[in-house]
């Protein structure tokens, strides 16, 4: 923290931005009375985290009605005392303290446990084959190859290039970008294709042929022309340059997006990453997400064994992939939710079951009027601190320039917990 | 103010020279002298008459948080499915089992087995976070663990420039800023090569494209700075080629490279072999020698096992290359600035006469190594075993009959290529307390640790006798840690935190702000958010670091 010399207003430096999973940590919050007024370095959606508005929504609610937090507390730690079916869902928009405590409580009830925006085909793929990647240090050292794969359209973030990617001077690449070649992957008509060296149209559709051909030209294998255009749209002689420029970069990157893949297309994507690598140096970069996924994920997995869908019902954590929370709401098997979320939940847009909801109060969730206990609490990054992951695993602290003026997630999660005990006793 | 009484016990001490019948004393957590007044009525009494009371184990190389360990359970969901889960209790957290365990399962694992300490042997400085994290979820042991700093990119480009002054610097504030307890280095430069794509270094004077420092540079460079700074553990190495046949060569190369410093050299057996693919032999009585005949080396084991296993290291290139050997799935991450990471499952299969070898010439180093202090037990966890596998290996040296007859079930080669048939030495149990908790102790410089002195942490583990040696050391009796009685009866009753061991060398100022801009020019994130915060870390300990000149 210093002091501006020019309007003596303070300024946190070095502050991390929840506002996507890319987890920027070189801002700058210029703090003014209890305000954020400036965000220096972020891009607009950093900036709207920031100093969008505060609605500051009150406190805790049961069925509506205001309520003290001990009582708000006590009636949600009843609620999952009493539940034989519960979720816990969310999580990804949580440090990694809160997260820890969450699966904890879902340890101790028997939860099902599900995590927001997890990507589970492209867990099913690693599960399987492993993947080669590395953290963004990496890419911004070496990479004499950046291959963004758009195809479903999913944005890369702005500043993952800036500051990582094209422009930027690495070790390796002391030039820069004219050090760095760039393909993009996706519509030909998209403005980003204009900006790189090359691209290639990929129909979202033939993905999976599109990099098991290149994988198979990579591993040497030949082809006829016209099975090649039939399965993946695109004449062979372009694949056969395209696997070639693979081949031919020193530490190549394939940068992929918040992914809507199927698990056939993230495994062939990972797996023609691996192959790559009898050839020279290649690794799968993911980015995007939520501000705590890869967090959400790594907590899972460490105190549960998989980094996603795990049930605690049986009294140990069993990874149930394909029946889930999302699955098992469908079903009608979940009795009660509690949700750590902002977003929209796998459950009926109007709860049909009691429901727990701790939410960040500056933009409330959709279901924050219908269920039966409400926390708002503080938002990440400005009235509640603790620890966020990237999408590269990197662990990074948060700087709230304004702790101690809500209840924060942790707090709430940690009460609900030591009421849970005390009932146990 | 508690005061426990261990009474009547066999004591095996063998840091203060004991083993014998004595009575125990523990209050507020350390070991105190028996009360010169007989009338002293302690809070509780474990009656010990007939047990085997013993220091808990240290284990001084295992791997059990961190991203590469977090990564092969994410990679690994089968695994809880073959081996099964830690049921939730009234004091404890559920979990997952197998060769790469869930956190709470690896704490109430290694209590369970005796164990009150345990170092992980290779965190990259920037998942120190993570680490910690994941270690706070790590119930009732002790924890350390060591940074990786042989392919460590300012590390590197100091040693170029022969700036001795700012390696030190650099040293002293990254084990701090990441709370860590020591050095380790890795395949020193190979990594780095193998990262740019340029192979590995196969010899110390092998050159790292782009550095222009050789694998000797480092490793001396960096054993020298530790000694020098006075760190509780010697520079922690693994060296070069591990895995490949015929590198027992440049093990001795890294041995004599190294005399003169403080040195541990770990996992020691992936280390020894002589031949190629198809001659490979055990090379263990050379470099056996050369330990025993040079004190200021000591190794580690790195057991390997027959089973299901999964094999990790920050050699990102042994992670390549198990990949490319197995076929089976790999995780491969690399660490800018500092390191690789590789994972692999591994099936150690004892109809396979390569595995069938590894398991003899590990089991031939504990029998080689004539001084017990300089030996540490190990499987490398879980690379060539899980922890679990301790009591199994205890029992093997404890028994020549029981080798006997597992070396007679193995591939007729192993018996032409390693001499383990022909050693008829059987450990003591004063000798096994020794490789498993005095040794190691004394090894990691944790003076509190690994024996049962006065002022010594109260953390001991009580053995029922037993002539089946792997169901003794399987069983204990009690876990007692930082005088709590963890372990009842060989019931786990309490789950308590444990420390983190950390040392926090004195550091320069004027040094890290010179480091801050290297690093805010060449690192993915700030500076300021690198380290660990003071409050970030629950339950620390501080070990003091030596002085030094
Ligand atoms: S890219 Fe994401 S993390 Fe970075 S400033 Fe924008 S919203 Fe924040
Ligand atoms: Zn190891």
């Amino acid at each position: 923290m210093s002091i501006d010399r020019s309007t003596g207003l303070r300024m946190i430096e070095d502050a991390t931005c929840p506002g996507c999973g890319l987890l920027c940590d070189d801002l700058t919050l210029v703090v003014e009375g209890g305000r954020i007024v400036e965000t220096r370095g972020g891009c607009d959606r950093g900036q709207v985290w920031f100093e969008g508005r505060d609605d500051h929504s009150g406190g805790p609610t049961i069925l509506g009605r205001s309520a003290s937090l001990d009582d708000a507390l006590g009636r949600a730690a009843e609620l999952l005392a009493s539940a034989k079916a519960p979720a816990v869902w969310g999580l990804a928009g949580s440090s990694i303290e809160a997260q820890r405590v969450a699966v904890s409580i879902a340890d101790r009830i028997g939860a099902v446990v599900g995590i927001e925006g997890a990507d589970p085909a492209g867990l099913r793929a690693f599960q399987r084959v492993g993947e080669v990647s590395a953290t963004f240090g990496e890419v911004k050292d070496r990479a004499d190859l950046i291959v963004y794969d758009a195809v479903d359209s999913s944005p890369i973030p702005e500043r993952f290039r800036e500051r990582f990617a094209d422009e930027a001077v690495g070790r390796f690449v002391p030039e820069g970008r004219t050090g760095r070649t760039i393909v993009w992957l996706g519509c030909s008509d998209d403005p980003h294709a204009r900006s790189s060296d090359f691209a290639l149209k990929v129909p979202k559709d033939r993905q999976v042929a599109f990099y098991a051909v290149v994988r198979a030209l990579v591993n040497g294998i030949a082809f006829e022309q016209e099975p090649v255009l039939r399965s993946t749209g695109l004449p062979l002689a372009s694949l056969v340059e395209f696997a070639e420029r693979l081949k031919r970069a020193k530490y190549g990157a394939l940068v992929l997006g918040r992914s809507a893949d199927s698990s056939a297309e993230s495994e062939a994507k990972l797996t023609l990453v691996r192959d790559l690598n009898a050839h020279t140096r290649f690794v799968a970069i993911h980015v995007g997400g939520l501000a705590n996924g890869s967090g959400a994920k790594a907590v899972l997995t460490w105190q549960a064994g998989a980094a996603g869908d795990i049930d605690f019902g049986g009294g140990y954590p069993a990874h149930c992939p394909r029946d889930g929370v999302r699955e098992r709401l469908q079903r009608g098997e979940i009795d009660l939710a509690l949700i750590v979320s902002n977003g929209d939940w796998p459950g009926d847009a109007t709860p049909t079951i009691p429901c727990i909801l701790i939410h960040d109060d500056h933009d409330p969730s959709p279901i924050a009027g219908l269920v039966e206990v409400t926390f708002p609490t503080a938002r990440l990054g400005i009235d509640e601190g603790g620890t966020v992951t990237r999408t590269d695993g990197v662990m990074l602290p948060l700087r709230p320039p304004f702790l101690g003026r809500k209840t924060t997630q942790v707090e709430v999660l940690l009460g609900i917990e030591a009421r849970l005990k005390d009932r146990s006793r | 103010m508690s005061l426990l009484k261990i009474a009547g016990g066999h004591v095996v001490d063998p840091a203060n020279g004991v083993d014998g019948v004595a009575d125990l004393w523990i209050e507020d957590g350390r070991v105190i002298p028996s009360p010169a007044d007989p009338s002293t009525r302690p809070d509780q009494t474990i009656d010990a008459r007939g047990d085997i009371v013993m220091p808990a184990g240290v284990d001084i190389h295992c791997h059990i948080a961190g991203p590469k360990v977090n990564g092969a359970r994410s990679m690994r969901p089968e695994e809880p499915r073959r081996a099964g889960f830690m049921h939730r209790s009234e004091i404890g957290r559920s979990g997952t089992l197998g060769s790469v365990p869930s956190s709470f399962s690896t704490g109430a694992k290694y209590a369970g087995l005796g164990y009150g300490t345990a170092v992980d042997a290779a965190i990259a400085p920037f998942a120190a976070r993570h680490t910690h994290h994941e270690l706070a979820d790590t119930p009732i042991i002790d924890k350390a663990f060591l940074i990786l700093m042989g392919n460590n990119h300012y590390v590197m480009e100091r040693i170029r420039d022969g700036d001795r002054e700012r390696l030190r610097a650099y040293l002293a504030w990254i084990l701090g800023a990441s709370k860590a307890y020591g050095v380790k280095v890795v395949n020193a430069g190979g990594v780095e090569t193998w990262k740019q794509g340029k192979g590995n270094v196969s010899t110390l004077d092998d050159v790292v494209p782009g550095f222009e420092v050789t694998p000797r540079g480092i490793l001396t460079e960096l054993a020298r700075t530790v000694d020098e700074m006075g760190l509780p553990h010697p520079v922690h190495v693994h060296g070069q080629n591990l895995g490949l046949p015929g590198n027992a060569d440049s093990t001795i190369e890294l041995m004599t490279a190294l005399d003169g410093h403080r040195a541990h050299l770990a996992h020691i057996q992936f280390h020894s072999y002589g031949g190629d693919l198809r001659t490979m032999d055990s090379q263990v009585g050379r470099l056996a020698d050369y330990i025993n005949t040079h004190r200021s080396l000591t190794v580690d084991v790195g057991q390997v096992m027959f089973g299901e296993t999964t094999s990790m290291t920050a050699d990102g290139a042994v992670g390549q290359f198990l990949r490319k050997v197995t076929g089976r799935k790999w995780l491969s991450h690399d660490v800018e600035l500092e390191t690789g990471c590789g994972v692999v499952p591994i099936t150690y299969e004892d109809k396979n006469a390569v595995h069938a070898l590894q398991w003899a010439i590990g089991l031939e180093w504990f029998l080689r190594v004539d001084d017990p202090w300089r030996i540490a037990l190990s499987t490398d966890h879980p690379n060539g075993g899980s922890f679990l596998a301790y009591p199994q290996i205890i029992a093997l040296l404890m028994d020549r009959g029981r080798r006997a007859e597992a070396l007679a079930k193995l591939p007729a080669k192993v018996r032409d290529r390693c001499p383990l048939g022909d050693l008829p030495r059987e450990y003591s149990l004063n000798e096994i307390a020794i490789i498993t908790r005095a040794g190691p102790a004394r090894m990691l410089g944790m003076t509190h640790k690994g024996h049962l002195g006065p002022g010594a942490d109260g953390d001991v583990t009580i053995y029922r006798p037993d002539s089946d040696k792997e169901r003794m050391f399987s069983l204990p009796r009690y876990l007692i840690k930082g005088g709590q009685v963890v372990l009842d009866d060989g019931d786990l009753r309490e789950s308590a935190d444990g420390s983190l061991l950390h040392v926090a060398p004195e550091r320069d100022g004027l040094a890290e702000a010179e480091i801050a801009d290297w690093f805010n020019h060449r690192s993915s994130i700030r500076f300021a958010n690198y380290g660990m915060g003071d409050d970030e870390v629950a339950n620390t300990r501080r070990v003091e670091v030596g002085g030094g000149s």
